[in-house]
């Protein structure tokens, strides 16, 4: 499940919170992706991370800079899982 | 090894300045993220994943104390999030980096030739930013960034002596120290 913001604000704690709301009626396992052109506020980032189940991970301005020029999404997406698997990191940046 | 993360690159021109006379005797990096909010995954990146000690200077970009110790207290949050690992700094800047100098009004008056008044230096400590880039014509720089670019001794001295920047310094010493000493030792 896919979500992105362009807002001129950093996306705040309901956009995940929303995310999540709606993973709940999803299979276990099913994960999102929250992009934020403004990042996410630490608010944000806290929730992300201490919400149970880490369903929803986060991608920052600075990872789209990095991943998308390079055309590495799908390997990027793939280390941002494995970290969060690994370390349990909802914003692991690239 | 001891990183410094900022903001941004006008954050990372002043704490070089800042700290410039350190790193003949430290070894500190001063990286800068890509922004707002950019700055504390990557530095909770190099802290996890390197290991090695992190100071984070960021702007609070509010003037309300309470507002401040907040934020702090979220950020103290984000990077104890797992098993206690190496040492981190935070180091706020109310409401940015810029209150360095607001703080220290004598060395924006050197430069206008002239006393601020009391309204001005409230202006200028609620608003450093906006009250600096207002006067650059008559502090003679094309940029903000140019003013801590150009401090002389004696102000550098004196911006040296912040409580924040030594409570920066303090801990580059430290940590380079102690990580001295395991190099040695191993």
């Amino acid at each position: 499940m896919i979500e992105s913001k362009d807002y001129d604000e950093p996306a705040a704690i309901d956009a995940i919170a929303k995310l999540r709301f709606r993973l709940e009626s999803r299979p276990p396992g099913t994960m999102a992706i929250l992009f934020s052109v403004k990042n996410f506020t630490t608010a944000t980032e806290l929730f992300a991370q201490f919400a149970v189940p880490l369903n929803v991970l986060l991608w920052s301005a600075a990872d789209l800079d990095k991943a998308l020029p390079a055309g590495s999404m799908l390997t990027s997406l793939r280390e941002k899982y494995r970290i969060a698997i690994e370390r349990g990191w909802a914003n692991y940046p690239l | 090894m001891v990183h410094v993360v900022v903001e941004r690159k006008h954050d990372q021109v002043v704490i070089e300045t800042l700290l410039a006379d350190l790193s003949l005797k430290h070894s500190f990096d001063v990286h800068v993220a890509g922004g707002r909010d950019a700055g504390r995954p990557l530095a909770r990146k190099i802290l996890v994943l390197q290991e090695q000690p992190v100071a984070f200077v960021f702007d609070t970009d509010t003037s309300d104390p309470s507002s401040s110790a907040d934020l702090e207290q979220s950020l103290h949050s984000y990077f104890n999030l797992r098993a206690p690992g190496p040492p981190f700094l935070l180091v706020a800047m109310a409401p940015t980096i810029d209150i360095l100098l607001a703080d220290h009004p004598q060395t924006i008056e050197k430069r206008l030739g002239r006393r601020l008044s009391a309204a001005e230096r409230v202006a200028a400590r609620f608003e450093p930013r906006g009250f600096l880039r207002a006067h650059l014509k008559d502090l003679g720089v094309p940029e903000v960034t140019d003013l801590f670019r150009s401090l002389n001794k004696t102000d550098l001295e004196t911006l040296r002596k912040d409580k924040r920047i030594v409570k920066l310094r303090g801990f580059i010493e430290k940590q380079s120290a102690s990580s001295q000493k395991k190099r040695r030792a191993g």
